[in-house]
């Protein structure tokens, strides 16, 4: 007869110590996937940042190539002016163009086929325009007088030369190539070429008919000169920094299966800070396209369901560790396989540790425990972290020291950070994670963008914005969880 | 240089280990082969049911091939394997089951054992005994009668009091008693039927 308990202890350690049993197959199957799945969260995790990366450098390289064609202008308005106030051949835009040479070659044969005494230009930016100045005839006679070609062929350079004022071009040239290089001084440049062509106009005071030519395209010249640089004085990049405190407006429907089990949410519109660098495109009229990088927060709150004290569970209340404390809040929560789950108004968080001040009461003698009540006087907070990178249209509606702007765009937000905390007297501790977050979420923008001018290359900006996701942050059927936030972009923003 | 039988064991062990730490599938797979079985008898033994058990052995499992580059090889793998696993179901417990409540200590009387039952009662009739007990009896009782711990070391492992560690041992085995006694009624019962 067995009476002792060791004899019992025995019974079950002799038969159960070395017990074996083969488990099924499929553990192993599901060990695997899940490594998978830890390999593929992690290449997801870098994926993620590899893409926002090449967001950033995209819209880059976008705007490089969109500031190109303004930044060819100068040269080509340039050239335009040699030809009409210096009337000579230079080795032109070689560097500059990649099609030069075939523009030449046609020039070259143009040239042969005509008299020695004929003026040819050549434009390579327009050819329009080279159409129509080519080719222009003189009076034979004029030894001055010669060819101009867009070609950089040396020895039709040399052959063309004349003595007397290769100098002077050879001074002239140099005094181009670095203007084009460094981008600057049109305007003293070009009242020097004017007072160039005055003078040349006086030593060929016979030719009337060229010098009407002449101050055409001095005329032309000076009017696109103008338009240019006026496009440069518009267009052009922003590079901002903003900080963009904000608060988020809960706005969230349930299916009643899921509320009927759910915390109470609260709306509590607790300040939060967001920030992130803006980078803006300005066209040469009232529009510009703005991307970025920003950080965004959205914040959940959630209170418990009142205290039920006919329920079955408030009965565990009476014990001596939490007697002392009054009021405790009834919260249901569901314990499936190892997890615990609380339903709120975002979505369903998973506790994976209890708060300090919460009991987990749950049918602790019966053995279907998939049901509990979580006792606890604790708030719980959902954070959910976004990385947005926004793609924002803006309408200029006053530009000057003061400026105003009407904005509207898209944003992706990429989730980065998931946390669900219990907020009580013990302070602020984490608890879980919200299930079913979407990794990525699409909202649309609207707002007001107010800038004042500091100097002129930094302005301070202020731009209230509304920002509404256009569908639920949770992917969970029973949950539509579609906050809106009203943030407040404030900066500064550097011009160049 | 000639190995015995148990050195070359324990050198492929030692090799298998090393090549799991590294990732490498066919060395995890292997080990998993080897251990499972005795690994999946600890888990059912924490267990209420096979699938509470199968989750514990996988969840057990992803812990030891993530940790594996931390072992030592010092000391028994297989008792680190295994203390994985019932630290598993320690979480696990701790996550379900955390009360305060401190029921009554009463010693349960009930019928007693004899040599008959014993030799009769089978390896699975046990366990399924086991599985019917409420969680914390069953953790108080694994860990006691199988780990081999004591009663303050159970109640730190289970942040519970020392008195009540002992109480549920108490009651486990009061449980178990009269539950084995039922069962082998039943047995006794189908055979004279």
């Amino acid at each position: 007869m067995i009476k002792d308990n060791k004899q019992l202890d025995d019974l079950f350690r002799s038969k159960l110590n070395d017990f074996e049993q083969e488990p099924p197959a499929y553990v192993w199957s599901r060990i695997q996937e899940q490594q998978a799945g830890k390999k593929r969260r992690m290449v997801y995790f870098y994926l993620k940042g590899a893409g926002v990366a090449a967001a950033l450098l995209l819209a880059f390289l976008l705007g490089w190539q969109w500031q190109q064609p303004s930044g060819e202008m100068t040269p080509a308005l340039t050239e335009r002016q040699v030809p009409s106030t210096e009337q000579m051949s230079r080795a032109e835009s070689a560097g500059f163009q990649a099609d030069a040479n075939e523009q030449a070659d046609a020039v070259t044969e143009l040239r042969e086929a005509q008299s020695q005494n004929q003026l040819v230009l050549s434009e390579n930016s327009n050819k329009k325009t080279s159409e129509s100045q080519l080719p222009i005839s003189h009076n034979k006679g004029h030894t001055d007088d010669f060819q101009l070609t867009a070609n950089a062929d040396a020895s039709s350079h040399e052959r063309q030369l004349e003595a007397g004022s290769s100098e002077n071009r050879k001074q002239e040239t140099q005094q181009f190539q670095l203007l084009r290089l460094l981008h600057l001084e049109l305007d003293d440049s070009f009242k020097e070429q004017t007072q160039l062509v005055d003078l040349r106009r006086k030593q060929h005071e016979n030719n009337n008919e060229l010098n009407v030519l002449e101050q055409k395209q001095i005329e032309e010249n000076a009017r696109l000169l103008a338009a240019n640089r006026m496009d440069e004085q518009s267009a052009g990049w922003q590079l901002g920094a903003m900080l963009t405190p904000g608060v988020s407006v809960s706005q969230s429907s349930q299916s009643q299966a899921y509320s009927s089990s759910m915390a109470i949410p609260e709306s509590k519109d607790k300040l939060q800070m967001g920030g992130g660098i803006s980078v803006e495109y300005k066209t040469q009229k009232r529009w510009s396209i703005q991307s970025g990088v920003y950080y965004s927060k959205l914040e959940q709150t959630s209170s418990n369901q009142s205290f039920l004290s006919g329920h079955a569970n408030a009965d565990f209340i009476g014990g001596e560790a939490i007697r002392g404390e009054v009021a405790y809040f009834n919260t249901a929560v569901a314990v499936k396989s190892g997890e615990m789950l609380m339903n709120t108004a975002a979505g369903v968080v998973a506790i994976d540790r209890l708060p300090t001040n919460a009991v987990l009461s749950s049918g602790f003698e019966s053995l279907a425990a998939d049901d509990g009540i979580l006792l606890t006087q604790t708030e719980f907070e959902q954070n959910f972290e976004y990385i947005e990178i926004p793609l924002i249209l803006r309408y200029q509606l006053i530009d000057a020291t003061f400026d105003l702007q009407l904005l509207g765009g898209f944003n992706t937000s990429v989730l980065v950070g998931n946390n669900a905390y219990a907020n009580s007297q013990y302070g602020n501790e984490r608890i879980g994670e919200t299930r079913d977050m979407n990794a990525v979420n699409y909202s649309t923008s609207f707002g007001v963008g107010l800038g004042y001018g500091i100097s002129d290359r930094i302005s301070l900006r202020v731009e209230p914005q509304l920002k509404y996701f256009l569908g639920s942050l949770n992917s969970n059927a029973n949950v539509n969880f579609k906050p809106y936030t009203i943030g407040i972009y404030t900066g500064l923003s550097y011009q160049f | 240089m000639i190995l015995t039988n148990f050195e070359w064991i324990l050198k492929e062990l030692r090799q298998l280990i090393i090549d799991s730490a590294a990732g490498k599938a066919k060395a995890q797979a292997k080990l998993y082969q080897y251990l499972a079985p005795k690994m999946y008898g600890v888990c059912l033994r924490y267990s209420k049911d096979e699938t509470e058990a199968e989750d514990n052995l996988q969840e057990g499992f992803l812990k030891v091939f993530e940790k594996i580059g931390s072992f030592r090889h010092e000391g028994s793998f297989e008792g680190w394997v295994r203390r994985i696993m019932v630290n598993t179901a320690l979480e696990r417990y701790r996550k379900n089951h955390l009360m305060h409540p401190v029921e009554d200590i009463s010693i349960y009387d009930g019928p007693e054992l004899n040599e008959q039952i014993i030799s009769e009662m089978s390896a699975n009739d046990l366990m399924k005994i086991i599985h019917e007990l409420p969680p914390r009896y069953r953790m108080v009782f694994n860990l006691y009668v199988f780990e081999g711990l004591n009663h303050k070391e159970i109640a730190e492992e289970m942040k519970i009091s020392v008195g009540t560690s002992k109480s549920n041992l108490a009651r486990a085995r009061g449980i178990l008693q009269e539950k084995v006694v039922k069962v082998f009624g039943e047995i006794e019962n189908n055979y004279s039927a």
